[in-house]
């Protein structure tokens, strides 16, 4: 464009005061001119931004706005070319629509890849004494445990104890990570492995399993422990919550709920993987120590044959159903059983 | 033909001709402020600020956020004009990095010791209500009309007050305080930002946040009863018709538990949305711009929550696809909604020096959740 006039309202810096005027000028050169005032009065003037359809803000503090929509060349003049190609992107059309989404799809692909290869990298060099502090930190802090002491006979736990060391010896496990037992009514029959190690056992577990269920459950959560799945989960999670926030801004409460369910549901996926990860480990732990690994699929069935009875329901009705589908955190009890009797890996 | 004067003190002089300014325009009655967005338009942006976004790996999260702002602002139109945003997003990826280092450095100090956690926990306390005053004062001060930027003066106890009086006087009163906090909240918001010189001033009574209390209360309660009603009739049939004859004792009773969590949930989801939208209405209807604006707010309760649920819906089947669309359709309402009356020269408002802020302090706000708003 040669040069414009652009007809509408101008206002001094700070003030609302509007004067009826023209934006006028060229490419390089802006000037505000009142109307009924002389040329030689034009107020030259420096383009800060260009805002919504009709207003122009200037760096001196003034502001315009047109009558109309500020004309297509105007605006090509005095657009940055960044700002220019982001309009040019927002254009809705079917085809720019269609690609747009195709293209957003596909970078969420190669995000996920390259991500999760990152957050295996971070689990990688994570200090080992650090993950342990998080375990110990999180282990004292577990309400349901603290304050229950295991009702078990002390011989009974040092055997399990001693079997632990001796698992792990075997399968190259080191350090050996502390075996807890605790009275916990509150979490039932029960295992669980805290990051960089401490592992639980409810009593409520020993009371129903023989000796090598009980030592088979131990198997796998060491395989845990050694896979540092607990760190993975956090480090994935996290990342993805850090991602969620940045990607999407939280701009509404909506939408970081949505990324929480979202996150919470990756959480649940990676947890399934998790867990058929860490059976096929205990299997390969018990077989090492010249256990029998066919234990592991026992205590499940004990596992399964606890939770049907407390639904009232007969074993072979509900061994699917439990721990089943994407809100699981587990696969289903009968899924695991089927596997590891099955001796797939 | 020329007019001349004959003045006191001698020689005709010319009248001096005021400088023409911009007409303005008085109303007899209110008007609604205008969007002039649409879905379409904004998904556009919203699906190009999530390719940039994603392509940079969440670098151009901030420019992002400005353009996302900006497009709600510039098309939020009152008396003829839009609104403007002024941040930038260099001011807001500087403020959302350093927010970021904050933050991580503090949770991993805390995950190695308990005394450690719990140090951070009491910083974390006491800069609260710093971070907000500077959210808010960041958001005003970046917020313009008619070339007139809003302003925040809240101080840090009234943020500290806010942040945690209200809702600890709120939970331990079991409620009934409620509504006195609820005033206490909304006027601290609304007689803390100016435009420009010009204070906003609002006063919602005690006498309505209570009316708002009780409406509220007595709507959630009766639609929780009526849903509470449905689901006594629909669980156990639908158990009865799946389940073993043994069983349903047991698992209708278990059903109905996890039932009536979500019957809490509904509850305070309907309280809590029919008290907000009474109260915006009954606050606005006190609010002036000096004695040149009034305002108005006539949110129906039950419009707003189908509004938002029907959105979540929404949102939800379509994976989130639709949340432009979402957005963009409370938004609407929500101007609808609300109404403003000029009663004076709008040409008359004048602004303070303009300083350039930085956005740590709106950035962390937004990390550790802290909203503010009415």
């Amino acid at each position: 464009m040669a040069s414009f006039s652009i007809s509408g309202q101008f206002f001094e810096p700070r003030s609302s005061r509007g004067h009826r005027g023209r934006l006028a000028g060229g490419p390089g050169r802006l000037m505000l001119i009142e109307d009924e005032a002389e040329p030689k009065d034009a107020i030259s003037v420096q383009l800060e931004a260009m805002q919504g359809r009709r207003d122009v803000y200037f760096t001196c503090g003034r502001y315009f706005h047109a009558d109309a929509d500020l004309p297509a060349d105007f605006r090509a003049a005095f657009q940055s070319r960044r700002a220019a190609a982001r309009s040019w992107l927002e254009v809705a059309s079917p085809l720019r629509l269609v690609a747009l989404v195709a293209i957003v799809v596909l970078a969420l692909g190669v995000i996920r890849v390259l991500f999760f290869n990152f957050a295996d990298a971070v689990v990688t060099v994570f200090p080992r004494d650090w993950e342990a502090a998080i375990g110990a930190q999180a282990y004292a802090g577990f309400e349901p445990l603290q304050g229950n002491p295991s009702q078990i006979d002390p011989a009974y736990r040092a055997y399990f104890r001693a079997e632990t060391e001796r698992m792990a010896a075997a399968a190259g496990i080191a350090p050996v990570p502390a075996l807890y037992f605790h009275d916990a009514e509150a979490i039932g029959i029960n295992a669980m492995a805290f990051p960089g190690g401490p592992l639980v056992v409810t009593d409520q577990l020993v009371a129903v399993m023989q000796a090598d269920e009980v030592l088979a459950v131990i198997a796998h959560e060491l395989a845990h422990v050694e896979a540092r799945h607990s760190l993975h989960q956090i480090i994935e999670v996290s990342g993805l919550a850090i991602m969620a926030t940045l990607f999407l801004g939280a701009e509404e409460a909506i939408i970081d709920n949505l990324a929480s369910i979202g996150i919470t549901l990756w959480g649940f996926r990676n947890s399934r993987a998790f867990e058929r990860d860490a059976d096929t480990r205990a299997a390969e732990i018990l077989a090492l120590s010249g256990r029998d690994a066919a234990a592991l699929a026992r205590a499940l069935t004990v596992l399964q044959e606890k939770a049907c009875e407390a639904r009232g329901l007969e074993p072979d009705a509900c061994g699917h159903a439990i721990g089943h589908g994407w809100l699981s955190t587990h696969p289903s009890t009968a899924e695991r059983i089927e596997r590891l009797n099955a001796g797939r890996p | 033909m020329s007019i001349e004067m004959n003045l006191p003190g001698g020689a005709a002089e010319k009248p001096e001709v005021p400088a023409k300014k911009a007409p303005t325009r008085q109303f007899a009655r209110y008007r609604a402020i205008e969007f002039n967005g649409s879905a379409l338009e904004y998904f556009m942006v919203w699906i190009v600020n999530l390719l940039l976004t994603f392509i940079t790996i969440g670098i151009y999260g901030p420019w992002a956020k400005v353009r996302r702002i900006n497009y709600f602002h510039n098309n939020t139109v009152i008396n003829g004009f839009g609104m403007g945003y002024h941040a930038t997003g260099g001011q807001i990826f500087k403020g959302r990095l350093v927010a970021l280092v904050i933050i991580i450095i503090a949770n991993l100090i805390a995950s190695l010791d308990l005394m450690f956690a719990v140090l951070v926990s009491v910083v974390f306390f006491f800069l609260m209500p710093l971070a907000l005053n500077r959210s808010l004062s960041f958001s005003a001060r970046n917020t313009s009309w008619r070339n007139i930027r809003l302003q925040w003066h809240g101080n840090y106890w009234g943020a500290f007050m806010a942040i945690y009086v209200v809702p600890l006087v709120s939970l331990i009163s079991f409620g009934l305080l409620g509504p006195l906090m609820t005033r206490i909240f909304y006027n601290f918001y609304a007689n803390n930002h100016s435009f420009g010189t010009t204070p906003f001033t609002a006063e919602l009574e005690t006498g309505q946040a209570y009316a708002a209390f009780f409406t509220a209360l007595i709507s959630a309660l009766v639609v929780t009863a009526g849903l509470a009603g449905l689901a006594v009739m629909i669980v156990p049939a639908m158990l009865a018709s799946s389940m073993s004859p043994d069983a349903p004792a047991i698992t209708a009773g278990q059903s109905l538990a996890v039932a009536g969590v979500y019957l809490v949930v509904a509850f305070f989801f309907i309280f809590n949305s029919v008290n907000l939208a009474l109260c915006r209405n009954y606050l606005l209807q006190s609010l002036r711009l000096g004695s040149i604006v009034r305002f108005e707010s006539v949110i129906n309760p039950a419009v707003f929550i189908w509004i938002v649920l029907s959105n979540y819906a929404v949102m939800l089947l379509t994976f989130g696809l639709m949340i432009p669309w979402a957005s963009v359709r409370r938004y609407n309402y929500l101007c609808s909604a609300t109404e403003y009356k000029i009663t004076g020269d709008i040409n008359n408002f004048v602004d303070e020096e303009i300083h350039k802020q930085n956005a740590l302090g709106e950035e962390f706000a937004e990390m550790e959740g802290l909203e503010f708003g009415i």
